[in-house]
């Protein structure tokens, strides 16, 4: 309950701030995903990608939470050293509050999508839209675990914090997103939530390996949640 | 279950160098510890075994009741958000819930003294407030254990003073214990029924305060000494260039190893008595040379005409900084003595004592005017 707490206690504190000194403020959050999935639209439609906008749309919001919440939950111990060198905060509450951040960012993002869809009647079907609340909270639980795995070595290998931006946007580019949706990596590894979940929502078929990507996701976060429980605590000593 | 804390064993490693070497006890409720060593001994690091932020290398360690730890005062604020959004922030950092937070909005704010601040952003708020806004949130933690690490010494001497009372009348009620950290031995001899004194890491000497400190100031007070190389890399060496006499002319230099020059730089030195008690102040900006800039490995005189300290040991705190933020803060920069002598030419109506400073007022006398 504290951890959570906590979690949600720095996360207020990102969201608050991030957009200081900005003349659009908090507008950005509308912006950048309507500017990402116009730009994932042209491009597919370069590659002869036949998916609609608001798929498009979709599909990059879900996977945007996955991304973020990973990888900005992989700095955050590095991030805030102040705070762990200094305070008793719990070490998952740091992975924790960036996917708190990423979560808000792509509800705004699925709001938008909702909105985009109601308009247009393409897909304003119930089917599609039970998915994506599907998707987008596996996507959540496995970024949530993988950020808090990749906390500590962040922390402890700086090469790992260098390389991780890098490594978010090579992501992108192998996903369904960009990879389309016949012979995309999620179906040979479908333990891969981000991947898996974005596949399901651009093909609107949610029933058959949503069971494995729930089950990857909770791995995950199992797995980042014992491993912060059980060696965060060096964290101090690394940061 | 009333609160303890019970560690045996504890020992931390930094590679090959061991910062806590096999510390073993049990503290509890309604005691407060003391932890005084020198600079290096392993207070620090001890206290963020206890606290839970760093963990042991080997030794167990358990504990019962709330525990907060408060190492440095104002960890986490955001220079962006307003006074009274970080009031939150810090509060719920150090453990507090919202609604507590909400319940003493208005004593921390009269306690800090920026009432008419709260609202704007914390990077409007001067170093000093910053700090007072800070404990102000902290005096408020009602845990059954408080851990503080040099946090008493913040602040102006009235604000030290109004926080060391709050804290003694927080840890004056019942089943709390509190573990102390601090250069200042007064502050330690005033909050702490027991200390432990470290050294190197391990327990030199552990008992009543009294005892403790006492053999603490006797191996630490160095009355000859009257020139240290502190180990920190912005100072090369704090020191007097003559044997103290009191009333006589005395020189004190501190030389720096910045290796740039400082921008709106400041130097404070503190002086504190024999029992580690604060006696004065001292800082060019205050005595009005505010410079805009140091040079490269700037060396700081100061001079007096008559050194107005009576005969005893004494120590100098420093604290450098520049543009606001700390350099560097040793709170036992230089220990020295002074020795007897005539501070007034024509000599002294009171025998000199221990500790203390001559002041020079003028002085008049006259008739009163009748009402």
């Amino acid at each position: 309950m504290q951890t959570l707490r906590l979690g949600w206690t720095l996360a207020e504190r990102d969201l608050r701030t991030r957009y200081a000194h900005s003349v659009l403020g908090s507008l950005w959050s509308l912006a950048q995903p309507l500017a990402m999935a116009t730009a994932l639209f042209f491009v597919g439609k370069a590659w002869n990608r036949t998916i609609s906008a608001d798929l498009w749309l979709l599909g990059w919001v879900v996977w945007n939470v996955f991304s973020s919440s990973a990888f900005s939950g992989a700095l955050s111990l590095a991030h805030n050293r102040e705070l762990v060198t200094k305070t008793a905060i719990p070490a998952f509450s740091y992975p924790l509050s960036k996917a708190i951040v990423a979560a808000v960012d792509g509800a705004v993002g699925l709001v938008l999508w909702g909105i985009f869809a109601v308009v247009t009647g393409v897909h304003a079907n119930a089917t599609l839209a039970v998915g994506a609340l599907f998707a987008f909270a596996a996507s959540l639980a496995g970024g949530l675990g993988m950020g808090a795995l990749l906390a500590l070595p962040a922390a402890r290998v700086r090469d790992v914090a260098v390389a991780l931006p890098f490594l978010a946007q090579l992501g992108l580019l192998l996903s369904p997103l960009l990879l389309g949706t016949s012979t995309s990596f999620s179906e040979h590894l479908p333990w891969i939530p981000g991947w898996g979940p974005v596949q399901a929502v651009l093909t609107q078929s949610v029933g058959s390996d949503v069971g494995y990507l729930w089950a990857a996701a909770l791995l995950l976060l199992g797995m980042g949640f014992g491993v912060l429980k059980r060696w965060g605590k060096n964290a101090a000593d690394w940061v | 279950m009333k609160p303890f804390i019970h560690f045996d064993q504890l020992t931390k490693k930094f590679g090959a160098h061991t910062a806590v070497d096999r510390l073993s006890g049990r503290w509890e409720a309604g005691s407060s510890v003391g932890i005084v060593g020198a600079n290096g001994a392993g207070k620090s690091t001890f206290l963020r075994l206890l606290s839970g932020i760093s963990a042991p290398t080997s030794g167990t360690l358990s504990s019962s009741g709330r525990l907060a730890s408060l190492l440095e005062v104002g960890t986490g604020f955001h220079p962006e958000l307003t006074g009274r959004e970080n009031i939150f922030l810090y509060g719920q950092i150090l453990g507090l819930r919202r609604a507590e937070i909400r319940a003493q909005l208005d004593a921390i704010a009269d306690f800090s003294g920026v009432s008419a601040q709260l609202d704007l952003p914390l990077k409007h708020f001067s170093s000093g407030q910053k700090i007072r806004l800070g404990f102000s949130v902290a005096a408020q933690l009602r845990s059954d254990i408080i851990l503080l690490d040099e946090v008493l010494g913040v602040g102006d001497a009235a604000f030290q003073q109004q926080s060391f009372e709050r804290m003694q009348s927080l840890l004056s009620e019942e089943g709390r214990m509190a573990v102390v950290v601090s250069h200042h031995l007064g502050t330690i001899r005033r909050m702490c029924t027991q200390a432990l004194w470290l050294e190197a890491g391990r327990e030199r000497l552990s008992g009543p305060v009294a005892d403790v400190l006492e053999a603490y100031k006797n191996a630490y007070a160095a009355p000859e000494e009257t020139e240290t190389l502190p180990a920190n890399p912005w100072i090369a060496s704090v020191r007097w260039s003559n044997s103290l006499v009191a009333g006589q002319p005395a020189r004190l230099e501190v030389a720096l190893n910045n290796n740039s020059p400082l921008q709106r730089p400041n130097l404070r030195l503190t002086l504190f008595n024999q029992h580690g008690e604060f006696l004065a102040p001292l800082s060019p900006v205050t005595s009005g040379l505010e410079s805009i800039l140091w040079p490269k490995r700037a060396r700081i005189v100061l001079e007096f005409d008559r050194l107005p300290l009576m005969r005893g040991t004494y120590h100098l705190g420093l604290r450098l900084t520049e543009n606001d933020l700390e350099l560097a803060h040793l709170p036992v920069a230089l220990p020295f003595a002074v020795e007897e002598g005539l501070y007034f030419p024509k000599g002294d109506t009171f025998a000199p004592r221990l500790n203390g400073l001559w002041l020079d007022p003028r002085w008049t006398v006259a008739e009163s005017n009748p009402a």
